[in-house]
Formats: structure tokens, C-alpha cells, sequence
């Protein structure tokens, strides 16, 4: 079916590609930023701990909080200290307006400053003063504040404070399917979510590769040398194939990078670096997902660059680019919109059609395979459509080519294009 | 060769129409291009010449009419026998010299090897062989026209089509590619090239095919042509009287001193003439017939639309 001349075209694209100096920066760029990733997060925690904090407390309630408050906090590298100021100082308001005045002498120098007042236990709320920004940290001591003001009311409520401890212990809800087989972790959340982000951005890097070849070809007038050899539909395929084969070389480094990395448990750190902190080390990988994702991600980077293609045959000059390339990306844009909501539900029907639907399915469907086990009659309904899609896809791009290609001037209207794909 | 016959045009054009909207680009075309010819297609710019040539490749799909190469239509085997240097030449800037032939050499069907081993010679033969691992963005413009040259012919093909291959070539190149030309021709080749400059094509075509507004306006070997236009110029040179100008045969003539150049009558015989002229006892130094410039022929065919 690919005959020689069209060998001969991919070979040239696929040469020409890899052998340029930014296909070999891409490349190996790409694993060094992964192993920052990995390692960074590590190293910069180890240098957030060297900046502690200090938090100054007035407890008008003198019930020792702020020894609570130091165990919950000094993970944090928050230094809690007690503050002793005057008694008009017992809420936010009289608090700010001490820190304000000359007068006052503030017996703590600290960062933030936090009043609980006398009557927390019946309405009163405590306060917080920043002399500094917090920044992410003021989660933190919310968070504690919210524990101790608790932990206080329990015990005004008659508990003593080993049981008021145990009573605001954390709980942890353990999930377990039924069917054992369709276990899954939430991890699986986090993966989905990375492969649909992988997905994005190889399909519109490809894609507009594959778009800007062919604009290339049309400005450098090599086209009318290449028609007069081969047929464009040999050209198209030439350049999709040849710049796939690219990005499955390029992928193919990275995978081997990224399992050599998760080998050496170095991929340990990726789940706390999404702020999760789950641990993903010695997490086996299920094959299946890979193969799905792998096809999905060959079906789809097929279709999609074929109207890549089709678009890029419409265009004459740079200055187009947008204006033509915009409503083709859309399709692969939309399914990352709506990414929170597919990774929440992924099996309600909206969802269940979009992912069946093929311009959609390349990123939707390896999402939902992630999250959930998906019937497999949804899988195969997929792939097939996917397939009819592709066979239609280049066959309409194919048209749109054939007249493109030699086309001069600006991107034809919508009525126009018509035309060309009834008559191509 | 099977099939088609040898003694088939190598290209054969009938009733070809093809517009664009409401543009007409190529009315009504008949055209045969006879083996081992070089034919010149002229017209003005913008006649229809590169929409006719991409039509012969099939480039281009006309409105009507049939077209057949090499005695078939234009199938993959029929395109490799065919060499194509466009109007417009576009290059891989990226590319080494030698892998941008031997890739124009594989697309027309070429082994790699065989195509490398060409792209040797003929970059030898051109003065190029030490650029052949250069980037083609690092050739001089001169150099750029070679290559893509060479590009065009690599393949051996049996029939060139060149479209204003020697417009932008300095005299030095375009005397080179005439060259070729002339001896892909003795080795068998037919040489269909569009140009709208007039010396190029009397000094090498066998025939030309003239169209202008579309529509084609002359066709045949450069004597047919010539002769077509009805019309004979003398050129005298002599000393003595110039009584003898008053013979019939005479339809106007311009002295410019011992010059002189006469327009015969349509139908006349320049022999007449010179007979009359030894008889009135000049003495002739020179006396010839002269054929209308193609340059003539042109301006009086374009203009006259």
C-alpha cells in the first residue's frame, strides 16, 4: 500500500527531523526536566526548612493551645511563642492597633501574630496579623488553629485532653471495590490526568508540525517539483508517517528515560511533586493502560494530523497560521477543559458519549481507562469509530491537499473549501 | 517500450480547455510535441504556458479535452521518465547537495545507490563535486540553479519539460543548460521548455508552439513558422545605381547608404530581384534573403490580440 516513492518521503522527513540540532535539544531536554522534577522538589523542601517562621500567640484562654499549636506547627518550620501583651489585647482589632502603636513594646519579635480570645469556646474567633506575607504556609496554621480551637472546646465540654486529642484524630476512609480486578487506587486519578496532559501536548506538537511542513513545502515552491513526482496523497502520507515516526522515536526516548529514572525510584517524588503526597515508588504499572494508550495516541495522532495536514495545504503564508490552525486544535482543546470533570465522573453518560465520539476519544478515552475500568465494548466502539474517522479524515484532508498544495493567496472561505473537497 | 508506438508524439493535446473561475487559462488546445524534438512554447506572460505545462503533467486536471503522454495517460511510470524544472524552484534549504538529488532521483523512482552515483557525475561535470556535502542554504544563487538542474535531469528522463529555465541564469549557466539541453537531445530526449525570451528558442528549438490569450496562435518547425508570416526581406549591399529598386517585385525598401533593405512582395521570387539588379549593372557585394526574426513573428502574433 506505501509504495517507494512514498518510502522515500518518509525517509527524507524522518532524516531530515532527527538529525536537526532541535530535535536532539527537544529530546534530551525533555529527560533533564524530568529528572529536575524529581529531584527538585526534595532539594527545595530541604531549603524551605532553613527559613522557619515565627508565629507569636496570645492565648487569652490560658489553656496551653499554644503548646498544641507548636506540636502541629513545627513540621512546617513554624516556631510557635507565647505572647504576653497588655489585657486590652484580646481580639483581631485590639491586637492590630497594638502592633501599631510606638508604645507597645513587643516582648516577640515574629512574622504573624495570633490572638484566640477568652470567649472561643462560645462564638469568639480568633485573629491573625501578618507582618510578613505567609504565602502557602497560612494553610497551615489554619488548619492547626481550626484543630486547637476544637481540641479547647472539647475539653471546656468535659473531656480530658488525652480523649480530646483522640477524639480530632485524623480518619482514614479505606476504599475497596467489591470485584477486586476493578480496584482503583487514586493514583490512577494523578495518572490520567498526566496522560491527558502527554496527550495535549503531543498531538499539537506534532500536529502543528506536521501543518508547518506542509506550509513549508508550499513556500519554498518544492511543491510543484513534488507533484509532478508523486501524487499528493503520497505527500501527505509521506509527512504524517515521516513526522510520526519522529515523535514515536522521540517518546521512545523518553519512556526509556523515564523507566530507567522510576528504576532507581528517582519517579518517587513526582506524586508529592503534584502536591499529593502520594507515594508512586514500587507502584506496578499496569500494562494494559500503556497499550491502550499507546494505540490511542498512534489513532489519534493519525487523525488529527491529517487535518493538520489539510490545514496546512490551505495556508499560504505565516500570517494565516492562527486563523486556520485555531479551530483545528479545538477538538484536542476541548477534552482538557473539561478534563476535572471527566477524572471526577468518569462514567457518567455525557462523559461515557464524548469519549466514544473520535475527536475527542484520543484523549478522553486513555483518561477514562486510567480512572475506571471501562467496558471493553466501549473501547473497541471507540477504536472503531476512531478508525472510520481517520479513513474519512484522509480522505477529506486528502481533497483539501490536492487543491491546497498549489494554491496561492489567503485561506479559502468556508463555501470555498467546500468546493474544494466536492471537486478535489 | 511496449504499447505505445514510436512513432507516437511524445505529447498529444486535444480540444484542452481549462479555466479558472471565470479566467480562461489554456481555449481550445490542440498540441503535438514530435519525438526527439526541443520545442519552444512562446507568448507574452501570462498566455496560459505554465497552466498547459502542468496540464501535460497532470498537475493540473483540464475542464475538457484529452491528453496522453508517451502514447498513455499520465500514470506514476509515465511521470518518471519525465524531467520537470518549474517556474518556480523551490529547494530544501537544510538538505546536503548530494541527498537533495539522490532524493529528487528516488522520487522518480531511482535506487538510492544508482542516484548518489549520478548526482556524482553530474556534480563532477558542473564543477560542483566539492559542494556536494554542503548545504544547499550555503550555495551561491549560480550554484542553487545547478543543482536544481541537475535535479531535473538526473533520472535520464525522455522528456524534458522546463519551464523559463534560463530566465535569472547568468550567461555563463544559461549557456551551460543549452548546452544539456541540446545534448539530452542528441541522445534521444524530446524538450518541451516555455519562455517568453524569443533568442532562446530560435537559437535551439526544432519547433515552436506560440499561444497567447489562452489560445494557441502558431505551431510548427521554426521553417514553417517563418514562412507562415507570408513575408521576405533582402538585404543588399552594393555600389552604383539603385534603379534596379523599381522592379516589380519591390514592395518597399529603406536605403540606409550601402545598405539596403527590402520587403518583397507577398508570392515573389528574391531571384527576380537579383537578376534585375546585375542587369541594371551594379555592382553587388552582398545580396540576402533574410528570414523574419522569431522576435517579429512574436510581437506581431501578441500584439495583434
Amino acid at each position: 500500500m506505501i509504495g517507494r516513492r512514498t518510502w522515500t518521503l518518509i525517509r527524507r522527513e524522518y532524516v531530515q527531523r532527527v538529525r536537526n540540532k532541535w530535535f536532539l535539544f527537544a529530546t534530551f531536554s525533555v529527560p533533564i526536566l524530568m529528572l529536575a522534577a524529581t529531584l527538585l522538589p526534595g532539594f527545595l523542601a530541604g531549603r524551605s526548612q532553613a527559613r522557619a517562621m515565627v508565629l507569636a500567640v496570645v492565648d487569652r484562654t490560658h489553656s496551653g493551645l499554644e503548646m498544641r499549636l507548636s506540636d502541629l506547627l513545627v513540621r512546617d518550620s513554624i516556631l510557635v511563642r507565647s505572647f504576653q501583651p497588655d489585657a486590652s489585647v484580646e481580639d483581631l482589632q485590639s491586637l492590630r492597633a497594638a502592633l501599631g502603636t510606638d508604645e507597645t513594646e513587643i516582648a516577640v519579635k515574629a512574622d504573624a501574630y495570633l490572638v484566640i480570645p477568652e470567649n472561643i469556646g462560645s462564638g469568639g474567633e480568633p485573629g491573625l496579623v501578618e507582618l510578613r506575607d505567609l504565602g502557602g504556609r497560612i494553610r497551615r496554621i489554619r488548619a492547626a488553629t481550626q484543630d486547637v480551637v476544637q481540641w479547647h472546646r472539647l475539653r471546656q465540654a468535659g473531656l480530658e485532653s488525652v480523649d480530646a486529642s483522640e477524639a480530632l484524630a485524623p480518619v482514614t476512609l479505606r476504599v475497596q471495590a467489591f470485584d477486586p480486578a476493578g480496584t482503583r487506587s487514586e493514583i490512577f486519578q494523578v495518572i490520567g490526568f498526566i496522560f491527558a496532559m502527554m496527550l495535549y501536548v503531543m498531538f499539537l506538537v506534532y500536529g502543528q508540525m506536521v501543518a508547518r511542513g506542509v506550509l513549508e513545502e508550499k513556500t519554498s515552491d518544492i511543491v510543484e517539483i513534488l507533484v509532478s513526482s508523486v501524487r499528493p496523497r503520497e505527500m501527505m502520507l509521506g509527512k504524517i508517517v515521516g513526522i510520526g515516526a519522529v515523535g514515536l522515536t522521540q517518546v521512545g526516548i523518553w519512556a526509556v528515560v523515564g523507566a530507567t529514572l522510576s528504576r532507581f525510584g528517582l519517579g518517587g517524588q513526582l506524586g508529592e511533586l503534584i502536591g499529593l503526597g502520594m507515594d508512586l515508588a514500587g507502584f506496578a504499572f499496569p500494562w494494559s493502560i500503556l497499550l491502550f494508550g499507546f494505540l490511542y495516541f498512534v489513532l489519534g495522532y493519525l487523525m488529527y494530523s491529517a487535518m493538520f495536514a489539510g490545514a496546512g495545504a490551505m495556508l499560504t503564508s505565516e500570517q494565516d497560521i492562527q486563523q486556520v490552525l485555531i479551530p483545528v486544535m479545538m477538538p484536542i482543546i476541548v477534552p482538557i477543559i473539561i478534563m476535572p470533570a471527566v477524572v471526577d465522573a468518569p462514567d457518567a453518560m455525557w462523559v461515557q458519549v464524548l469519549s466514544m465520539i473520535p475527536v475527542f476519544s484520543p484523549i478522553l478515552m486513555p483518561v477514562r481507562i486510567s480512572v475506571m475500568s471501562v467496558p471493553l465494548w466501549q473501547n473497541l466502539a471507540a477504536i472503531g469509530f476512531l478508525v472510520l474517522a481517520i479513513w474519512a479524515m484522509a480522505w477529506v484532508a486528502g481533497r483539501i491537499y490536492r487543491v491546497g498544495i498549489l494554491m496561492k493567496g489567503k485561506p479559502p472561505t468556508l463555501p470555498q473549501l467546500a468546493r474544494w473537497i466536492r471537486h478535489g | 517500450m511496449t504499447g505505445p508506438k514510436l512513432t507516437d508524439p511524445v505529447v498529444r493535446m486535444e480540444g484542452v480547455n481549462k479555466a479558472f473561475g471565470a479566467n480562461h487559462a489554456v481555449r481550445d488546445l490542440d498540441f503535438e510535441l514530435p519525438r526527439g524534438t526541443v520545442c519552444g512554447l512562446l507568448g507574452p506572460n501570462g498566455a496560459g504556458k505554465t497552466t498547459a505545462i502542468r496540464i501535460i503533467l497532470d498537475i493540473l486536471g483540464p475542464d475538457s479535452g484529452t491528453i496522453a503522454v508517451f502514447g498513455e495517460s499520465v500514470t506514476p511510470e509515465v511521470r518518471d521518465r519525465i524531467g520537470y524544472l518549474p517556474e518556480e524552484r523551490g529547494m530544501y534549504q537544510k538538505m546536503r547537495v548530494a541527498e537533495h538529488l539522490a532524493f529528487f532521483g528516488e522520487i522518480k523512482g531511482m535506487r538510492h545507490g544508482d542516484a548518489m552515483r549520478e548526482a556524482g557525475k553530474w556534480l563532477d561535470r558542473l564543477g560542483l563535486a566539492d559542494r556536494a556535502d554542503d548545504r544547499v542554504e550555503n550555495l551561491s544563487k549560480g550554484m542553487q540553479q545547478k543543482v536544481q538542474f541537475i535535479a531535473t535531469v538526473l533520472h535520464g528522463p525522455d522528456l524534458l519539460i522546463l519551464d523559463e529555465p534560463f530566465s535569472g541564469l547568468d550567461p555563463i549557466n544559461a549557456d551551460l543548460m543549452r548546452e544539456i539541453v541540446v545534448e539530452r537531445k542528441s541522445e534521444g530526449a524530446t524538450v518541451l521548455f516555455s519562455t517568453h525570451m524569443i533568442d532562446d528558442a530560435e537559437r535551439i528549438c526544432d519547433r515552436v508552439c506560440m499561444i497567447s490569450g489562452a489560445r494557441k496562435v502558431l505551431d510548427g518547425t521554426l521553417a514553417e513558422v517563418k514562412g507562415l508570416s507570408g513575408r521576405q526581406d533582402v538585404v543588399i549591399e552594393c555600389e552604383g545605381a539603385r534603379t534596379f529598386l523599381g522592379h516589380e517585385t519591390v514592395a518597399s525598401a529603406t536605403d540606409h547608404g550601402r545598405r539596403i533593405e527590402v520587403r518583397l512582395r507577398e508570392g515573389a521570387d528574391p531571384q527576380d530581384l537579383l537578376r534585375a539588379a546585375i542587369e541594371s549593372g551594379t555592382r553587388i557585394d552582398r545580396f540576402e534573403i533574410a528570414d523574419p526574426s522569431l522576435r517579429e513573428i512574436f510581437l506581431e502574433h501578441a500584439g495583434a490580440r
